[in-house]
């Protein structure tokens, strides 16, 4: 299932949530509706936290995380650390980052087993990537674009890169994350897919100028159609969304 | 017979960590004969499973495009992604240049590579886990001239398998004693009351690494999980070595001067930050490093030494007996180094070799296993590096024509006199031809009479050591060892020298051109000095027109003179011009 | 044709798509490269992508229709006729944002004249993410009216900020008329705003003090003047002590023309090797030149000189009488044209005889006639002319021959150009029109008979002989010859000794010319 929204008049969605296979992170924002949204479909599925990091509401670009853990920039402060870690499950590792390059959702790609990172990222962050969040971590560029986190879109079950990236780097990254990979782009046409949308293993929420085209490219490749999503989510989470969805 | 190859792929299928080698299998391992070698070796199998299930569909990406290489599956595929060479490769690409291949960049490494690849400076984590384990596991010797690797085999295993240890696990004690099964018995954690640890120190070109890692087993690790439990890590890195050009600040300073350049300071200043930060972490783990069983450091150069060693309250000392170097290379001074260097040291290096292949190998005066290649680095044999290191002694004596030094050597290491040097010289293989081709005759005569070295050998261009003397002196040298030798003792036609020479004859016809170009020399001048008196002298005026040195005219000679003058200087000159005339006039 | 153009689109098509279709487009999901950057195929770029954004549709553009040019922002007006390169240019030049793009194409839609608009059509070419794209699009131009500032400064009083008043203290202006060819020969008006007559002279106006500069320097260099400078404050700002000036120019010219007689200072007069004091002007360059009729001595006053100690002339050429010639008895010196000579005179009006001493000895034959000026019996109130003594002031002092003049003079084949001038507040009077037209005349005349002066100006051929008169002849037509210099009557009496003006030598006529004498 994918879903458009809009965050104040923005269709950067990736920018203000972040979304993994166990919980939400929401910039607070004026009005309640990119939050209903979320919570139209996520509900009693995965807690959503509406947070702000470090005061700012980009919290898609300055968090990164998994099923299994969350990093925030140190700039987070501690109120947001504190309100994040009641929002969200116990089995959450949260961990707080040192890192010159702080927008962490910008460097960041990561799925439940693999994350890719930006080249120049400290070593400190990579083994805290690999520890918090339980994945195996690659440096790596997309299309020559350090910012993976902005380029990339990932999940379990497959991922979308820049429109530019070539067949033959699709074909190694695919063959490196082991989930099937596209070129795509998002909010008709944009090619900063990471930052354009969110997505976990059952639902997508990309901006609300993302063409029909671009909504079904990412549906097939995230397999959140109707008739895929049943074989692929796993276990108690396709019960829960069995649950709620019909 | 049949059982055994089944007992021993159980056996050598999972790394054999010295520390906890299977009862079993313990009991059966007995000492090999030192001086067979090995001349292969293999891995045990080593890769975990993949996290992910690898599908043939994605069989296609396997590979990467930017370092150009295929790689045989996901494994691989991740392990090329994590290593240094392709992070390297990435950085390149990023900046727009070209990438580099592995044995380019391997070069790099070995070169003043002080790149920060990791993108961090200073590093630090208690309890990391192994990133990358090697399978092998080898035990080592220390002591010169000594093989590195004491070798063992056991019944469990076929013949052809040889298992090593590296000597240097070895206390000093043991080492002396010679008897290194009971000692492995008596390492096995099992036994130990008190689970030991080890310290491991690298030092280099800016970079710290330190470590003090336990031989047991982590706490919570399952049985024959061996990776290893690190009691405390720590690593610096520190803008210490002058780029480009190599070798640290303060070597430089001491060499040319200081530096007064910006990078010089900053350098300078990173020099003494990294060495008080070193101290102080010394300091820090004071208890377990003197609690330590073993301490492995690499500290090459007398800079690195002295930071380590000899400061105020060292707490390592040059004389402590549990002091060890890492036996084999290593490389860039990281905590991952550390880690392969542990993984290195700890397990038992497993050769095969075919009961026939070994009876093939010559007994060599020193035999030496060759080692395959770690990995993510070639090693070089011991042997080779033996080799190599008596070639770079060879070469150097012979070149300074150190006959009494040269010969000592090859009789003290007991080097053939036809050593072939390492790595091969294609124009002057042997030191004979070295000799020859560097015009040392007293080497030559040497080598011919006293070392008994073959003149018959030929190089690459099929040139014997005679051909390649450059001037009459080497070449004559060889003449009269065939005279001293003998016409039967080689096949002195073959080896291309020419006729015998008797050393009198030699030095009476040598007596005799001196003279007779000494006569020629006296002729020559007598000629010339009555060329010269013949010569009216007038002629030789030069002419004036092209004013070589001619015919001054007073006014000439005096702008001459004041030329560059001051106009003071000048005035004085003129005034003791004038007191000169007058002078002479009162007398005149 | 449809197949031909169906056959040349397809393969272009499928090489494009051949290239690597590795993602769907974003607005119409057909398959193509993701290479150029974005998600989008060509066919959607030129559908979406407007090139011409920033580019503005609408602009003003302003003309005077006082001299009807255009402005050429910030400050320039240039003429220029509709649908014509230049206007194109301009209107190019006003529209914002198209530097940006390429401009490949652009034409005037016509509109009515009347309808105060310009329509543009404009192409533009421009490359999005690797893909050409090509508009057209119209922009209209409003024509805003507005006075340009010189249109403006034409209706406008004291818009000067330089004046130079050249004025000479003389009865006639046959100096000014002179001046203007001058002025006209050495183009030295080109800067002057207007000119305007005032009495006693000329006022010239400039917009820049250094054009007056150039003026006075000009007038410096051709005649004897002297000149003061007077500045008029008009505004300041103190904050930055610039202030703005009006400057005055007065510029005094010698009151003393060719052909008056003076009387010289005594103490000028011996200064000058001891010349009679009762002299000749013969001529007025940069100084004055003087001359002794009795005995051919010449004189050069400098101007300095001059100004050191002024003296006015003792009568001038209205003054002159005739005389006839009766006897020329040339006595030998000579000097340029001059000879020196005993002349027996008779004056015209009452027959009465003189044997008078003369330097037209040269030009003079018995039954010439002749002007002079006749100081027998005359009162001169003049303080130089009193210490003059009586023994050394002839009865009479012939200046110049007579010609006599028919009316066929006056269709003269030459003539000369003018500079418009407005004219004084206010209108001039009967007397002064004719008087004005009386000098005129009798500087034709004077270029007639002098060669010499002929050379200094420029004369015209006169194209309309038939219909001879201008406006001015006109007015002289309408006077009557009354006064001194009435000779008509004898108009055809003779007529031999007077020069003509080659045609050779006149210039031809400038359009220019013939658009003021239109005016």
């Amino acid at each position: 299932m994918a879903v458009r929204a809009q965050f104040e008049n923005s269709n950067e969605v990736g920018v203000f949530a972040n979304l993994t296979n166990s919980y939400a992170l929401v910039a607070t924002g004026g009005s309640m509706n990119f939050y209903s949204v979320f919570e139209a479909e996520l509900q009693d599925i995965i807690p959503i936290c509406t947070t702000t990091i470090a005061g700012t509401r980009i919290v898609g670009r300055l968090t990164a995380g998994n099923r299994r853990g969350l990093l925030l920039p140190t700039s987070a402060t501690d109120q947001e650390l504190q309100h994040i870690r009641n929002s969200i499950p116990d089995t959450v590792k949260i961990q707080r980052v040192e890192e010159r390059l702080s927008a962490l959702g910008n460097v960041i790609c990561c799925n439940d087993h693999v994350a890719l990172v930006h080249p120049d990222i400290e070593r400190e962050t990579e083994e805290i990537i690999a520890d918090v969040l339980g994945v195996e971590v690659f440096r790596q560029t997309i299309s020559e674009n350090v910012l993976v986190g902005s380029y990339c879109s990932l999940s379990n079950q497959g991922g979308i890169v820049h429109p530019k990236t070539s067949i033959q780097d699709q074909d190694e990254l695919s063959s490196l994350l082991q989930v099937p990979l596209v070129a795509g782009s998002i909010n008709r046409g944009s090619s900063v897919v990471g930052a354009g949308m969110v997505v976990n293993d059952w639902m997508a929420v990309t901006g609300l100028d993302t063409t029909a085209t671009e909504l079904s490219v990412i549906e097939s490749v995230f397999r959140l159609g109707e008739g895929m999503q049943a074989g692929n989510v796993e276990g108690s989470l396709r019960d829960a969304m069995v649950e709620t969805f019909y | 017979m049949t059982t055994k190859p089944n007992t021993e792929n159980a056996i050598l299928k999972r790394p054999l960590y010295i520390y906890d080698l299977p009862s079993t299998f313990l009991t059966t391992l007995e000492a090999k004969d030192s001086h067979v070698s090995t001349a292969a070796e293999t891995d045990a199998p080593t890769e975990a499973a993949p996290t992910e299930t690898t599908t043939d569909e994605h069989s296609l990406g396997m590979s990467c495009s930017m370092c150009g290489i295929a790689l045989a599956s996901v494994a691989d595929q991740r392990a090329h992604y994590k290593s240094d060479w392709h992070r390297f490769n990435l950085k390149m690409k990023t900046r727009g240049r070209p990438a580099v291949t592995e044995p380019q960049f391997d070069d790099m490494l070995e070169g003043d590579f002080d790149e920060s690849l990791s993108g961090s400076d200073e590093s630090q984590d208690d309890d990391s886990e192994a990133e990358n384990e090697d399978e092998q596991s080898t035990k080592k010797n220390k002591g010169p001239g000594k093989a590195p690797i004491i070798w063992f085999k056991s019944q469990q295993t076929t013949n052809d398998v040889s298992l090593g240890v590296y000597r240097a696990l070895f206390s000093n004690t043991e080492q002396a004693e010679g008897n290194y099964l009971p000692a492995i018995l008596n390492k096995q954690l099992s036994k130990q009351p008190k689970m030991p640890h080890i310290f491991m120190c690298m030092i280099g070109g800016g970079h710290f690494a330190a470590m003090i890692v336990s031989l047991g087993p982590k706490p919570n690790a399952k049985a024959g999980d061996h990776t290893p439990h690190i009691l405390a890590q720590k690593s610096f890195h520190r803008y210490t070595t002058r780029r480009k050009q190599g070798g640290s600040q303060s070597a430089n300073d001491n060499a040319k001067g200081k530096a007064k350049s910006a990078g010089a300071n900053i350098r300078r200043q990173n020099e003494a930050m990294l060495i008080n930060e070193i101290h102080a972490l010394l300091a820090e783990w004071k208890e377990q490093i003197d609690s330590a069983e073993l301490l492995f450091i690499r500290a090459s150069g007398t800079q690195n030494r002295r930071t380590l060693f000899s400061y105020p309250d060292a707490i390592l000392t040059n004389n402590d007996p549990r002091l060890r170097g890492f036996p084999f290379n290593t490389r860039r001074a990281t905590h991952s180094e550390l880690v392969r260097s542990f993984s290195e040291l700890t397990r038992m290096k497993v050769s095969r070799m075919t009961p026939e292949a070994v009876s093939a190998v010559p007994s060599a005066p020193k035999p030496k296993p060759v080692k395959p290649a770690a990995p993510a680095a070639p090693v070089i044999s011991p042997e080779e590096e033996e080799a190599r290191m008596h070639t770079t002694q060879l070469t150097a004596l012979i070149r300074r024509s150190k006959v009494p030094a040269l010969l000592s050597y090859i009789k003290n290491n007991s080097i053939s006199p036809n050593f072939v040097f390492v790595p091969s010289n294609h124009h002057s293989p042997t030191p004979l031809h070295l000799a020859a081709s560097s015009n040392a005759p007293a080497i030559v005569t040497a080598l011919l009479t006293k070392a008994n070295a073959d003149p018959t050998l030929t190089n690459d261009d099929g040139k014997t050591a005679f051909k390649l003397s450059g001037d009459k002196a080497t070449r004559e040298a060889f003449q009269i060892a065939r005279h001293t030798l003998g016409e039967s003792k080689w096949d002195w036609e073959k080896a291309g020298v020419a006729e015998a020479l008797n050393p009198q004859d030699q030095k009476e016809r040598n007596k005799k051109e001196k003279e007779e170009e000494e006569k020629a020399e006296k002729e020559r001048r007598q000629q010339e000095t009555e060329r010269l008196k013949k010569m009216p002298i007038g002629k030789t005026k030069p002419g004036v027109a092209l004013g070589a040195g001619g015919v001054h005219t007073a006014m000439s000679k005096h702008e001459e003179e004041t030329r560059g003058m001051s106009q003071e200087m000048m005035k004085q000159l003129m005034r003791e011009r004038m007191a000169r005339a007058a002078e002479r006039r009162i007398q005149g | 044709m449809d197949l031909d153009s169906g056959v040349a689109y397809t393969p272009s098509y499928n090489a494009q798509q051949a290239q690597k279709a590795n993602i769907l487009c974003a607005t119409c999901g057909a398959p193509m490269s993701g290479n150029n950057g974005t998600a989008m195929c060509e066919d959607c770029i030129r559908l979406n992508v407007d090139i011409s954004e920033g580019i503005q549709r609408e602009a003003s553009i302003h003309y005077c229709n006082g001299c009807e040019r255009w402005l050429q922002p910030p400050q320039h007006w240039v003429s220029c006729t509709l649908e014509s390169k230049e206007l194109m240019a301009l209107c190019l030049r006003r529209l914002r944002g198209l530097q940006k793009v390429r401009l490949v194409d652009a034409s005037f839609i016509w509109t009515e004249p009347h309808s105060k608009r310009i329509k543009l059509k404009i192409k533009v070419q421009d490359a999005f993410q690797s893909t050409f794209l090509v508009q057209t699009f119209e922009v209209e131009f409003v024509v805003v009216y507005t006075q340009c500032p010189d249109c403006a400064k034409s209706y406008t009083p004291n818009t000067w900020r330089a004046c130079v008043q050249v004025r000479q203290k003389v009865p006639h202006k046959r100096t000014f008329l002179y001046l203007e060819q001058l002025i006209l020969k050495h183009n030295a008006h080109k800067d002057t705003i207007s000119i305007r007559e005032a009495k006693d002279g000329l006022d010239f106006f400039y917009a820049q003090r250094n054009h007056a500069v150039n003026m006075v320097d000009f007038l410096s260099s051709v005649t004897p003047v002297r000149s003061q400078k007077s500045s008029e404050l008009i505004s300041q700002d103190i904050h930055t002590s610039t202030k703005s000036y009006k400057f005055t120019y007065s510029v005094e010219i010698v009151p003393i023309c060719k052909d008056d007689l003076v009387c010289v200072p005594q103490k000028l007069a011996r200064s000058m090797g001891n010349i009679p004091q009762l002299l000749l002007c013969t001529r007025v360059g940069a100084t004055l030149h003087l001359m002794d009729p009795n005995t051919l001595q010449v004189a050069e006053i400098a101007n300095q000189v001059y100004w050191r100690s002024p003296f006015s002339s003792l009568a001038n050429v209205s003054e002159l009488t005739e005389y006839f010639i009766l006897n020329v008895e040339p006595l030998g010196p000579q000097r340029g044209k001059f000879v020196l000579a005993d002349v027996e005179v008779m004056r015209a009006s009452d027959n009465q005889q003189f044997t008078i001493r003369s330097h037209l000895g040269g030009i003079l034959h018995p039954g010439d006639d002749a002007m002079g000026y006749h100081l027998n019996g005359s009162n001169f109130n003049h303080e130089h002319f009193e210490t003059v003594s009586e023994n050394n002031i002839p009865p009479v002092i012939l200046v110049k021959k007579h010609y006599p003049r028919g009316k066929k003079n006056k269709n003269r084949n030459w003539k000369l150009k003018h500079m418009t001038r407005e004219e004084g507040e206010m209108l001039p009077r009967k007397q002064d029109q004719d008087k004005a037209e009386r000098d005129y005349e009798l500087f034709l005349r004077e270029i007639e008979e002098d060669t010499e002066l002929q050379q200094t100006l420029q004369l015209y051929k006169n194209t309309k002989k038939t219909p001879p008169k201008t406006q001015k002849m006109d007015v002289d037509e309408d006077m009557d010859m009354d006064g001194e210099e009435v000779e008509e009557e004898e108009e055809e009496e003779d007529e031999s000794g007077l020069p003509e003006i080659s045609v050779d030598a006149l210039l031809d006529e400038f359009e220019e010319m013939t658009m003021r004498d239109d005016e």
